[in-house]
């Protein structure tokens, strides 16, 4: 399981969230996903924030209804750095030429 | 019986249909006036809801937004029992808002929506009421099974497990082992699409193929061109394939085949012709192989296809009955096939087990360590234990991990790089990019005159890229065109 897809993130809940609270959380994150809430269409991560689906939040919920599954997901949850407001630099890009690729045949 | 009554019996007719038809004809003398309502054009500013129309949860959020510009300020929902009222949830400029509502339990609440404006007035919204019912939900309807892509290496590239509550979709990217001719009909790339729980393609069932041809193609795709592979399913498990082809910009679609049969009657029609013939396929090849246990476990599905298919001309005629009877049958015929299906595959998965048991314990014992011998031995009687079970999913993962045990031993001996150097060079003819290997086999050649160990072994993992699947691994990858 990779750390951005760990489902107390999408849901963006702590590992500590009750069953019930997992399920009321999904069903509201649905809701504003489907009415477009921008506070919904993202989620934080130690990576920085990510992009949040339906398909995300469905699966989450899925994930933490099996016991064994979610305490893989609470151990990681646990463990995690803390959530980071923006995605860490990019390494630098190497130089470019404009036009190189094409001179060479590539496609663009 | 028809002499007493001096009328003709009719034949050929389903009880729950004449059951039907009379509560219509009684209904239709009772004098009830089944007029539809007329439908009142809406009034006030409209308001899109998002809630669950029956919650397990006494206190389920409701989401809402207003549409269009300028929408109310403040939104509270008010129990039609006026026994409780929701806080003032304040409309975000965008006109969303979220509140929570207080259910009583077992009971349907209905819950008007009461909206002000920024100076307090009354703005009236359609629609003006939303009703929750608290009890027992079900969850989203589970994948049955396992589905996936099937590699050219004959393996299966895994995109939704069983289990994943539906509607599901992912993506992945795969890269062609042939190149698609612009133009040539005879140039088709496959992307079979199977279902099962095994990582061997040819011991899980093909559920549909995305055919990528030449004929159809903007501009050649030569080999070893990206194609992003996407697979959804809906609730009702109907499966619809995708292939992005980016290197020409160019999409292909296919609806497979269904997994799980819709209630509707054509679709019916289709999953008993696709049952049918799985059915008759998998008898022949039991009858070829002498598997009487197989034979045994088929035997009784035809009478239960006779019968959905009777249940199926019904619905055709409009019983809803007969089609959720025929869905059902449908299923546990599909269900049933499943567990003759690997038992058929059985004895080949047993053999395969026996072999990579006797090759780990070989490479384990001469060049493991002592953790690994131990590992192996816990792993050994795993592989045992499923075996007395038949569970075919365990077994192939223990398989799986012997054959890791054995790889880690082997790799660790100084000669191994120089070994699968050597087999990886004596194929360089098969090569799709000759010039590339030759000049990685001279490499190669270099770094072991050196005793170069990490440069060997890059030129190896090179070198494997480039050499084709084996038309065996591709055969048993239902002729798949993707790694």
């Amino acid at each position: 399981m990779k750390i951005i897809d760990n489902p107390f993130f999408v849901l963006g809940l702590t590992a500590d969230a009750s069953r019930i609270e997992v399920e009321r959380e999904a069903q509201k994150l649905l809701g504003m996903l489907e009415l477009d809430f921008e506070a919904a269409r993202t989620y934080d991560t130690p990576l920085g924030p990510q992009l949040r689906t339906t398909e995300m939040v469905r699966a989450a919920v899925a994930t933490l209804r099996d016991p064994y599954q979610r305490l893989v997901a609470e151990l990681w949850a646990r463990h995690a750095p803390p959530a980071q407001p923006e995605p860490p630099p990019r390494p630098a890009a190497a130089p470019t030429r404009d036009g190189l690729r094409r001179a060479l045949g590539w496609r663009p | 019986m028809s002499a007493r009554l001096e009328a003709a019996i009719a034949e050929g007719h389903d009880p729950m249909t004449l059951v039907a038809q009379g509560a219509a004809l009684y209904a239709a003398t009772a004098g009830l006036d089944g007029r539809a309502a007329q439908l009142a054009m809406p009034a006030g500013r409209q308001v899109w809801l998002q809630y669950p129309a029956v919650s397990s949860d006494l206190t389920p959020h409701v989401v809402g937004k207003f549409v269009g510009a300028d929408p109310p300020a403040r939104v509270k929902l008010v129990r039609s029992d006026g026994a409780w009222t929701s806080a003032d949830a304040t409309v975000n400029p965008d006109g969303t808002w979220l509140t929570t509502v207080s259910l009583l339990p077992r009971r349907a609440c209905t819950f008007q929506i009461e909206a002000r404006g920024a100076a307090g007035e009354v703005v009236v919204v359609s629609p003006p009421a939303l009703t929750i019912v608290q009890g027992l939900t079900i969850g989203d309807p589970p994948l049955s099974r396992t589905l996936g892509v099937a590699l050219a290496n004959g393996h299966v590239q895994t995109y939704l497990e069983r289990g994943a509550p539906l509607p599901a979709r992912r993506t992945f990217t795969h890269h062609t082992v042939e190149t698609v001719a612009k133009g040539s009909s005879e140039s088709v790339l496959r992307i079979p699409i199977v279902q099962g729980e095994l990582s061997q393609a040819h011991l899980c069932r093909l559920v549909g193929t995305l055919d990528i041809g030449g004929d159809a193609v903007i501009d050649t795709v030569p080999t070893g061109s990206a194609v992003e592979v996407t697979i959804e399913l809906d609730r009702g498990g109907r499966l619809a394939a995708r292939a992005l082809v980016p290197a020409i910009g160019q999409m292909f679609e296919h609806v497979a085949h269904l997994l799980v049969p819709d209630a509707a009657p054509d679709a019916l029609d289709a999953a008993l012709r696709d049952l049918r013939r799985q059915l008759m396929e998998l008898r022949t090849d039991a009858f070829r192989h002498g598997l009487g246990h197989v034979i045994e476990k088929l035997d009784r599905l035809e009478s239960r296809l006779s019968e959905a298919e009777r249940d199926i001309d019904a619905a055709h005629g409009g019983d809803a009955d007969a089609a959720q009877r025929a869905r059902r049958a449908l299923l546990d015929v599909d269900g049933t096939m499943v567990e003759a299906d690997l038992a058929r595959k059985w004895p080949e998965l047993d053999h395969q087990a026996r072999h990579a048991a006797i090759s780990a314990s070989s490479t384990v014992g001469m060049y493991g360590t002592d953790a690994e011998r131990s590992l192996l031995q816990d792993v050994l009687a795993a592989m045992d234990k499923a075996r007395r079970d038949k569970d075919a999913a365990e077994l192939e993962r223990q398989m799986r991990l012997a054959q890791r045990l054995s790889n880690a031993a082997f790799n660790r001996t100084p000669e191994a790089w120089e070994w699968y150097f050597e087999d990886a060079a004596s194929e360089i003819s098969k090569c799709r990019d000759l010039p590339a290997a030759q000049r990685l086999v001279t490499e190669g050649k270099a770094a072991i005159g050196r005793g170069d160990n990490t440069e060997l072994r890059r030129v190896v993992k090179a070198l494997w890229q480039l050499l084709p699947e084996s038309s065996e691994a591709r055969k048993k990858g239902f002729d798949s065109g993707v790694r």
